[in-house]
């Protein structure tokens, strides 16, 4: 008996232990524009929010559209859309609670 | 033929009963408890109860093969004959190579003739941190990877496509080309692997220029009650926790396996005490296997899912590799939040079906095997909603093998269908959708008298592959073919293999042509490449006593038209180097393996065995060296077992692993020299109470801070540290 009970919950316990994880389908992560600069370097600093689901979704496929013209370190940009936006995450060796670019 | 198995395997009802009973004593005549009765083409395992008695209860088909082996004596192999069977084990002293000085069965073919290693992986859960880690300890064996997340094998030098893997008998197809892609499935299950170093399986190894690793699951076992086990291990430089459970039933000729895991990984911590940011990875695997094992037919049939989702560290999103490592690490973790996959990672489903039927009639073993094993790779590279690739590999594999013996001959004769289909699902890809199907034949003849024996074999491949988006249909024949010989002299043996093998190129060779993020890279396939031509010579010395054994074992390998990959001086988006397949006319690859085991008569308990690996590569075309040789080592192995002094709290067993790996300076112009280094492992067992195993262990003792050569970021932030020290803990109990 005791056999059997040992067996239900190894089974049991390991089914409820893989089923229980997080589902992070539906997470929200900032992103941020990568900007052309004026001397032909690349930035990445411009913030545009945190999007989460579906929004993210649609501004990973179709991009950013910048209803205004905006400044960002002393350069003017354009309104209009903004194909190039990245919501990538990555190591920040110095503050781990803020490691988006 | 066909039709007699196939009617077999549909009305297999007939249920047989009958015992048969054998002893099992050491030299002295005193009866042998535990000893593992294993009958081979049963897969089926008993145990001797304390008075050395094993009973089966079904009857034996006349000539299986019963392995008989307990740690500390010498495993036996036993014909059955119809009768009760007595069988002595004599001590072992030297346990210098498995193969070799003990009888054994092996799936790969006649280990006296092929260069064969064994491992068993019985307890690899809780005494390895990984599957391959165990394997990195045999004598030229290493690993590409980075920390526990992505691991691949590497046998003298060669791996991804060259060096293929079997698991229970099925061709392991996942996109096993790049070295970010691991070998596709954790120890779950698993008894043993047998590996084969260069290209001697004719049985399985039509592409395995490099090598074969086969790996089996543990036995059926008979049991009134239910056995099983429940495991558990935790890792504190990986903040790894990771659970398994094994639940086994038989009644009657019927036998049921079930296996489970999970595993959850952080990141790894360095020995700087910071964590290399995304070398994370998370595991689920189910495996359950149904057999019924008659008289005279015997069928299995395995499911297995594996889902892996893993972290791909030091990305560098400009791709030129000069990133420092303060920007892909971090000094603090979190384990609410670093347990989640960031982007770059990949999602890796495999799914595998097979069916195994056999049947023996008085003269013939056939063996028909029939297999599904499907592939699912989905990489997020820039994006989280949107993969950068997303495909599904499927490889339909049947077999049949037929094994006769003509007076002291032994034939091995085999037909092999494999069709591999690769699809996209998205239109973002890196290789087009396309197909193979490979038709192969092949024959083997052993002759094994005394101390002395041969083998010989001949396999014909006929491969087609198309790709409609290349406009391109293709058919390469290939003829594989190995000799091998060998003469015992009281303890001297020696042997000689030699192997010719040809290997077509892979869907990914020919048309590769995308992003991987996973290799920093944008690779670019070859429809022009042709068949990869292997020679291979393969010596053997191997001498011992009582207390000393001494293996020499040197090697010559020729492979014409090599087919590799090199960087070019063009950018893909400014960002990421092109790739390009090419084709070396002429590669030659020399090396040695030497193994010693010392056992001292005044402690029985103690084996120390050491092994040497050196290879050499070279690309006689321009005159330069292979990427990633693999630099020489020497790994120690130390062994104490204390279970006979009757320790407080059960302790059992101390054992010390030791690495020197030599400084690598045979480079190719785009490929940093790396640094040697020596590591030191420890670990306690304790048996605290019955059924019960604890290991307690420690890994790289002295937390050096050391990058393989073979690490697959050693090229990033000047070189990636493996991780610093570590502790484990793990336990299982058995019921």
């Amino acid at each position: 008996m005791k056999k059997y009970i040992l067996s239900i919950l190894a089974i049991t316990g390991s089914s409820l232990f893989i089923s229980c994880e997080k589902d992070d389908h539906d997470e929200c992560h900032s992103c941020h524009l990568e900007l052309q600069m004026a001397d032909g370097t690349i930035d990445h600093d411009y913030q545009i929010g945190e999007f989460c689901g579906e929004d993210l979704h649609d501004i990973e496929e179709n991009g950013y559209v910048a209803a205004e013209a905006f400044s960002h370190e002393g350069e003017n940009f354009d309104a209009g859309t903004y194909t190039n936006v990245h919501c990538e995450e990555h190591a920040d060796h110095d503050d781990h609670d803020d490691h988006d670019h | 033929m066909f039709k007699n198995i196939l009617l077999l395997t549909i009305f297999n009802v007939f249920l047989i009963h009958a015992q048969n009973k054998g002893y099992v004593f050491d030299n002295q005549g005193n009866p042998l408890a535990e000893v593992d009765v294993f009958l081979v083409d049963q897969n089926l395992l008993f145990k001797t109860d304390l008075n050395g008695i094993f009973i089966i209860d079904s009857i034996i088909p006349l000539n299986s093969y019963f392995e008989f082996s307990k740690l500390g004596f010498k495993s036996k192999i036993v014909k059955f004959q119809g009768k009760n069977m007595n069988v002595t084990l004599s001590k072992l002293h030297v346990e210098l190579d498995e193969i070799g000085i003990q009888e054994n069965v092996t799936f790969l073919g006649n280990y006296k003739f092929l260069n064969i290693e064994k491992k068993s992986l019985n307890n690899n859960f809780i005494s390895s941190t990984s599957l391959v880690e165990n394997l990195n300890q045999l004598s030229g064996v290493n690993s590409i990877g980075s920390g526990l997340g992505i691991q691949k094998v590497v046998i003298r030098g060669l791996s991804g496509l060259r060096v293929v893997t079997y698991l229970n008998g099925m061709r392991i197809a996942n996109q096993e080309w790049a070295n970010d892609h691991s070998i596709g499935f954790t120890d779950l299950g698993l008894g043993r692997v047998e590996l084969i170093k260069g290209a001697s399986s004719l049985k399985f190894g039509g592409d395995a220029v490099g090598g074969v690793l086969y790996f089996q699951d543990e036995p059926f076992t008979k049991s009134s009650k239910p056995k099983g086990f429940l495991a558990s291990k935790f890792d504190n430089s990986h903040f790894l926790y990771s659970n398994q459970f094994g639940f086994k039933l038989s009644k009657n000729n019927l036998y049921f396996n079930l296996y489970g895991e999970h595993t959850v990984s952080s990141d790894y911590r360095l020995p700087d005490k910071n964590y290399l940011f995304n070398s994370r990875f998370k595991n689920k695997a189910l495996k359950l296997s149904f057999a019924r094992l008659g008289e005279k037919l015997q069928t299995i049939i395995r499911y297995q899912f594996n889902n892996d989702n893993v972290g791909i560290p030091a990305h560098d999103c400009e791709g030129t590799n000069e990133i420092s490592l303060d920007e892909i690490t971090l000094n603090t973790i979190d384990l609410t939040e670093d347990y989640e996959m960031k982007i770059p990672y990949q999602v890796i489903n495999n799914h595998l079906f097979n069916i195994e039927t056999k049947y023996f009639s008085n003269k013939i073993k056939y063996n028909f095997f029939a297999g599904y094993f499907t592939n699912n790779l989905v990489e997020f590279g820039e994006k989280w909603t949107i993969p950068a690739f997303d495909m599904e590999l499927s490889t339909i594999n049947l077999r049949l093998n037929l094994n006769y013996n003509i007076t002291s001959l032994d034939f091995n004769t085999g037909i092999q269908y494999n069709r591999q289909d690769n699809l996209n699902n998205i239109s973002s890809r890196l290789i087009p959708d396309s197909f193979s199907d490979d038709f192969g034949l092949y024959t083997t003849i052993d002759f094994d008298k005394d101390n002395f024996g041969f083998n010989s074999g001949i396999r014909l491949d006929y491969k087609n592959i198309v790709c409609n988006d290349f406009n391109y249909n293709k058919l390469f024949n290939a003829f594989n073919s190995s000799f091998g010989v060998f003469y015992k002299i009281n303890n001297h043996l020696s042997r000689l293999t030699y192997s010719a093998s040809y290997r077509s190129p892979h869907l990914s060779e020919l048309f590769s042509n995308g992003l991987h993020h996973g290799t920093n890279r944008f690779e670019v396939g070859n429809s022009n490449l042709d068949i990869e031509q292997s020679h291979q010579f393969d010596l053997k010395y191997q001498w011992n006593n009582d207390h000393f054994g001494f293996v020499l074992n040197p090697f010559l390998q020729l492979i014409n038209d090599f087919i590799a990959i090199n960087p070019s001086d063009s950018f893909y988006e400014d960002n990421y180097r092109i790739y390009n397949y090419v084709q070396y006319n002429k590669v030659r690859i020399t090396g040695f393996e030497l193994k010693l085991h010392y056992h001292p008569h005044i402690l029985h308990n103690l084996h120390i065995e050491q092994s040497y690996s050196f290879i050499n590569t070279r690309n006689i075309d321009n005159d330069s060296n292979l990427f990633f040789t693999p630099a020489n080592k020497i790994k120690t192995k130390l062994n104490f077992d204390v279970s006979t002094y009757n320790l407080p709290i059960g302790f059992k067993n101390l054992s010390i692993y030791h690495l020197y790996a030599f400084k690598q300076t045979n480079v190719v112009f785009y490929e940093s020299e790396s640094d040697g280094y020596a590591i030191l492992n420890a670990e306690l067992l304790f048996n605290p109470i019955k059924d019960l195993n604890i290991i307690i262990g420690v890994k790289n003792l002295f937390n050096k801070d050391y990058t393989p050569h073979l690490s697959r970021i050693k090229e990033v932030a000047g070189g990636v540290p493996e991780p610093g020290r570590s502790f484990n803990l793990s336990l299982k109990y058995d019921f």
